[in-house]
């Protein structure tokens, strides 16, 4: 294999951008190298916007293939398309042609067309949560009825009807929330703190390489 | 039609398009899921260029270095698309070591003390003397459950000794009173967002009050339609 | 036997009557409401009371780090939010670390017109609005050590944010007295309890949906979060602690009624699972 195609270089990069990340925090260093820590943050800022193009290739390879060979829906793909690059052009950074963020037509489709639909596509979940409840959220062991008393009291808890029927049920919902609850997600915290800890510290001595498998 | 109440029935449309997916998989909800894939992405190419933008303008085009540094970095997010092609993937590899690389480096240093040191100090420093009865209990309990959770996800082998089979059942159920908890929160959540859409439809101020003129008229074509066409098709039958 | 078809039946309910029912209750309390009373909790207490605790002329950087998806619950709280923020002698810069936030931000500006009465605030000595910066968790700690290079211009205007007399007085996170973002996920608390309360220790409070409530708690108790609304119902509270009503308190009648429906389908979904179990 030719010495550029080798995994060890993009880890070495790895490596190097972490270190100069981590060690003048830890070590005084002056302000010179924090100067030089903070401008390649932004730095990797600009290499990493590259990422979202990325998204409108892949996206390109799924969905024009289907318009040109006439495939099941090809008519959905190049609405999908046309949407895309309709959206992406009125907002380009040109606004003495009109265009822009804060142009007239870019702020027409996100305001009629991206928020109803990215909403109500998040608010369709509310009908399977309740669906999904009524079928499988039953109290078959200890394990599921104390998840089901706790996640009802919470519920209540939530509802003003329940706190105004039931006052104590806000102070009950807010002990679960405030004893058990907290309890186990600081518990699982310091678990997956642990765990970034030595996966960060894998990935520093070049044994992580899950992150860059791939090609040929 | 002025444009902007034009806007006001695509909003109500795209709105009702994804709920008819409720009464079965149809061509509006099709329509509406490609059309919502297509607009996020052509937006957050949008919002990048802009922002890529500012930064040349605003910072990086000021001095010889910064601006080959600035192209520097364009050239490198340009190879993000070898992700696609098997024999140049080594290209893809460099931004995503600089953006991993960075990122890791930045998150290691805050992990240890936000998640870890700070979490433990809070737990430590939870009183079970000198305090109310009621503030000892809970103090008590606390440190009970994050000790006896952390035993659980991180002791997960070798348990067969007597001792660990309590503090794994107490474990569990101490997981399923605090996940009830998030599962109270899930539901909130779950309704409050089509209770925006609710509000949305109905026109409640600060939503625009047309949109209430056009909600019954749009709701009836398009179950009108879904529903019609199903008669159609099981009468020819 | 027949009874146990008929409890069957019942468990095997037909989702779409469920839809429909759900439709029903969540549409009724708009047209008929009932206007049943809010009780407040700590929680909402807590967040008013960091807002109304700055002192005059601190900063406070409010950053929208949200998708659409969160407005239901997130809108009202950044109204309410905003509005006590415009009411007080402080000076608010607002941000995104999402891309969805800079419409959204948008929107709750105008809705508020913070130029014009009650507020009387001035764009660029007293509120400034600087858009979005890519990047996630990299974004965070690139503008807590400088804010100047990682937003160069404001959002609206395109201007260097040099220009403006409140810029003057923001460099980096040291000059910030609270924090406040309104999230729906990651890159949220998390990361802004790691890069701007680990080094610079600056005050934080957050809105968020409910969903994210279970796991900021641990913040919450430990000190790192002042103060949290998670979700819809907090929103209606602190609308109240505030005295503005808007969209919180006007979906209490409607959180009411679907929850309470939601727990009685839990309920005949149970009672049909036993009683099915029974007659067999």
């Amino acid at each position: 294999m030719a010495w550029f195609r080798r995994v060890e270089i993009p880890i070495a990069i790895t490596i190097i951008f972490a270190l100069i990340q981590v060690i003048p925090y830890f070590v005084e260093m002056g302000t010179a190298v924090e100067a030089i820590q903070d401008k390649i943050v932004r730095w990797s800022l600009v290499v990493g916007t590259g990422a979202l193009l990325v998204g409108l290739a892949s996206l390109l390879l799924i969905h024009v293939p289907r318009v040109t060979r006439r495939r099941t829906y090809w008519g959905y793909s190049l609405v999908l398309i046309i949407v895309m690059f309709l959206m992406a052009i009125l907002g380009l950074p040109f606004p003495e042609l009109g265009l822009g963020l804060t142009g007239y037509w870019f702020k027409f489709l996100y305001d009629n067309v991206l928020v109803p639909l990215s909403s109500s596509l998040y608010g369709i979940l509310a009908f399977y949560i309740t669906s999904a409840a009524y079928r499988a959220f039953k109290a078959r062991s200890l394990e599921a009825a104390l998840l089901l008393i706790s996640g009802t009291i919470l519920v209540l808890r939530n509802a003003p009807l329940g706190t105004f029927l039931i006052p104590q049920i806000a102070d009950l919902g807010d002990w679960l929330y405030n004893i058990p609850n907290m309890a186990i997600n600081r518990a699982i915290m310091i678990g997956g703190g642990l765990g970034a800890m030595v996966l960060g510290i894998r990935v520093l001595l070049g044994y992580e390489r899950g992150y860059l498998r791939g090609g040929e | 039609m002025s444009v902007a109440l034009f806007g006001i029935l695509l909003g109500v449309f795209f709105t009702l398009a994804v709920y008819t997916f409720l009464y079965k998989e149809n061509p509006y909800s099709r329509f509406a899921e490609y059309v919502f894939i297509g607009a996020a992405t052509g937006y957050g190419i949008a919002y990048d260029l802009d922002w890529l933008k500012g930064q040349w303008v605003g910072v990086w085009s000021k001095t010889i270095g910064d601006s080959i540094a600035f192209v520097l970095a364009l050239l490198l997010s340009v190879l993000w698309y070898f992700r696609f092609s098997k024999k140049y993937f080594f290209l893809y590899r460099i931004p995503l070591a600089i953006t991993v690389g960075t990122s890791i480096g930045l998150a290691l240093r805050g992990v240890v003390f936000a998640q870890v040191l700070e979490q433990v100090r809070a737990t430590a420093a939870l009183k079970v003397v000198g305090v109310d009865a009621w503030t000892a209990f809970n103090n008590f309990v606390t440190m009970l459950i994050v000790v006896c959770t952390l035993a659980y996800f991180t002791f997960t082998l070798k348990q067969e000794a007597a001792f660990w089979k309590p503090v794994n059942k107490f474990a569990r159920y101490a997981m399923m009173i605090g996940f009830g908890a998030a599962y109270g929160y899930t539901v909130l959540t779950r309704m409050a967002v089509f209770i925006g859409r609710v509000q949305f439809l109905l026109g409640i101020p600060p939503n625009p009050v047309e949109a209430k003129m056009f909600f019954p008229w749009v709701a009836l074509i398009l179950l009108g339609t879904l529903l019609g066409y199903d008669y159609y098709k099981k009468t020819k039958k | 036997m027949a009874t146990s078809r008929v409890w069957e039946k019942l468990e095997a309910l037909d989702a779409r009557i469920i839809y429909l029912i759900l439709w029903i209750v969540i549409l009724l309390p708009f047209i008929y409401p009932i206007g049943l009373p809010v009780s407040i909790g700590p929680q909402a207490l807590a967040y008013a009371k960091a807002i109304d605790e700055l002192p005059a002329g601190s900063i406070v950087v409010v950053s929208f780090d949200f998708s659409f998806g969160g407005l239901g619950e997130l809108y009202p709280i950044a109204v309410a939010t905003l509005h006590h923020l415009f009411t007080r002698p402080v000076k608010v810069v607002i941000i995104a670390i999402w891309v969805d936030g800079p419409p959204i931000a948008d929107m709750v500006l105008k809705e508020l017109k913070p130029e014009q009465p009650p507020y009387n605030k001035k764009y660029g000595v007293d509120w400034i609005f600087l858009g979005y910066t890519p990047g996630g968790e990299t974004a965070m700690a690139a503008l807590g050590k400088d804010f100047w290079s990682t937003l160069p211009t404001d959002y609206y205007y395109k201007k260097s944010v040099s220009e403006y007399p409140i810029m003057q007085g923001l460099r980096s996170a040291k000059d910030v007295a609270l924090l406040v973002s309104f999230e729906t996920g990651t890159p949220g608390a998390d990361e802004w309890v790691r890069q701007w309360y680990v080094p610079y220790k600056v005050p934080m409070i957050v809105g968020c949906i409910g969903v994210m409530a279970p796991t900021i708690a641990p913040y919450l108790a430990g000190g790192q979060i002042k103060g949290a609304l998670p979700g819809l119902r907090a929103a209606a509270e602190y609308e109240l602690i505030i005295g503005r009503k808007g969209l919180g308190v006007a979906s209490a009648d409607v959180l009411s009624t679907s929850h309470i429906v939601f727990v009685l389908f839990v309920i005949i979904g149970n009672i049909a699972y036993f009683m099915r179990r029974r007659s067999k």
